[in-house]
């Protein structure tokens, strides 16, 4: 393209970033209101607009052994995954969380103990009395996964 | 020493209204560096050049650079990313596109104004929307549980710094499951309560007439209230609530519509762009409490 021909297209595209911004936040809006996502993230502005901030949302992976159910202890290194699971917990990401849990255990888990037949991690969101602010717990997202499945 | 104010405030209140927009929004990088650890080197990098060089400002090269880095910003770190990386990307993007097109002026007078009157009509829908706002219950439990609140919380409630943490320690209870009350729970104080009331009403009502004053046609009444309507809010959001670069992207985005006769307007948004600099750094809620 020529410097004329590129100057020409970036005058008749300068409304793009408005219109970007319409797009993006009007598809934020509906997934939000829609799916588990938090209004804080994806670009709709939904910040400091509800008490369902990433930072207070919660998340629980057990493993199932024979019939037993162990809490497992989110490990450091797999921090940002937790987080992104948080804020966004679609069936992808917590299957992949499991399946980064699953390779965790495998690496650092007792040898000895019955074998992990799945994982289950659920998300919770906070919701907070009007009057007292009490909190209370609400499952928003959980999933199942069976080891070895794809 | 007044001279020397006087020659920096001559320059300021003489630039093109674009130069001083793109400087105020590298000042503001420069000052409150973005993204992940990888990514903030290349943008402070990249915004003292443009600060140095009057050629570079002026360069698509530095600005398609840029773009390209919030971009990469929002990728990497999605789902992660806030309102704030959005809005800087389409602010970046439309210094893009007035670069390449050489209009500097117009592009980014035009795109100021609709991507705040957006921004804003986006966080008013937002707060419609959210039952858990309209009601009270955000600022509510945002005063007790947000540590960036804690100085105007104190403040405006007059809680102690023991009663503020029995508090903090109620809404951070861990629960999986409905609430068991506890047998000695901390009771809000009517006062918070009350201030939390107002903080929503006052809240929803400037964020929405931001919007409309910048979605209004230009001329109109509305239309021309927009600049203090937008000093006004970051000058008092960001003083309370300190999130620096949120407050001067969109001071940015106000200053590109000032032409250099509003000398008036420009000052403002430079206060406004001071005032959040100062309160973000310097604790003076915690100052003022202490009195």
């Amino acid at each position: 393209m020529t410097s004329a021909r590129i100057q020409a297209w970036a005058a008749r595209a300068s409304a793009l970033p408005a219109w970007l911004l319409v797009l993006v936040a009007a598809a934020q809006v509906v997934a939000a209101r829609t799916g588990p996502i938090s209004p804080w993230l994806g670009g709709g502005f939904g910040m400091f607009s509800t008490t369902d901030a990433p930072s207070r949302r919660h998340l629980h992976a057990v493993a199932l052994r024979e019939g037993l159910r162990e809490e497992l202890e989110l490990p450091d290194v797999l921090r940002l995954s937790v987080r992104k699971a948080k804020s966004f917990p679609s069936e992808r990401r917590l299957r992949a969380l499991a399946r980064e849990l699953e390779a965790h255990l495998r690496e650092t888990g007792d040898p000895h103990s019955a074998p992990l037949e799945a994982i289950t991690i659920t998300v919770y969101r906070v919701r907070f009395d009007r009057e007292t602010l009490a909190p209370s717990g609400e499952p928003i997202a959980s999933l199942r996964v069976p080891v070895g499945a794809e | 020493m007044s001279q020397t104010l006087r020659g920096i405030w001559r320059e300021l209140a003489d630039m093109p209204r674009a130069d001083l927009a793109l400087r105020l929004l590298l000042v503001a990088l420069l000052f409150q560096p973005v993204g992940q650890r990888w990514l903030r080197p290349l943008f402070v990098a990249l915004a003292a050049l443009g600060l140095l060089s009057p050629r570079a400002l002026r360069s698509p090269a530095l600005w398609i650079a840029l773009t390209a880095l919030a971009v990469a910003r929002l990728a990497s770190g999605w789902p992660n990313q806030d309102n704030h990386a959005f809005l800087l990307a389409w602010w970046l993007l439309a210094a893009t596109l007035a670069a390449l097109a050489g209009e500097h002026d117009r592009i980014l007078a035009w795109n100021g104004r609709k991507l705040v009157g957006l921004a804003f009509a986006f966080a008013t829908l937002w707060k419609v929307l959210s039952p858990d706002f309209i009601d009270g219950r955000f600022f509510r439990v945002s005063l007790v549980d947000d540590v960036r609140f804690e100085d105007f919380t104190r403040l405006a409630v007059g809680l102690d710094s023991v009663e503020l943490a029995e508090l903090r320690e109620l809404v951070r209870e861990h629960q999986d499951g409905v609430f068991a009350a506890w047998p000695d729970q901390p009771a809000p104080p009517a006062r918070l309560l009350a201030v939390a009331d107002a903080l929503t009403a006052s809240t929803l009502a400037i964020e929405a007439a931001v919007a409309i004053a910048f979605l209004a046609p230009l001329g109109t009444f509305v239309s021309r209230a927009r600049h203090a309507l937008l000093a006004i809010f970051c000058a008092a959001t960001y003083a309370l609530a300190p999130v620096a670069g949120f407050g001067w992207l969109l001071l940015s985005m106000g200053i590109a519509q000032c032409e250099p006769e509003k000398r008036r307007t420009r000052l403002a948004y430079l206060v406004a762009f001071a005032v959040v600099l100062f309160a973000t750094r310097w604790p003076w809620l915690r100052v003022l409490r202490s009195w």
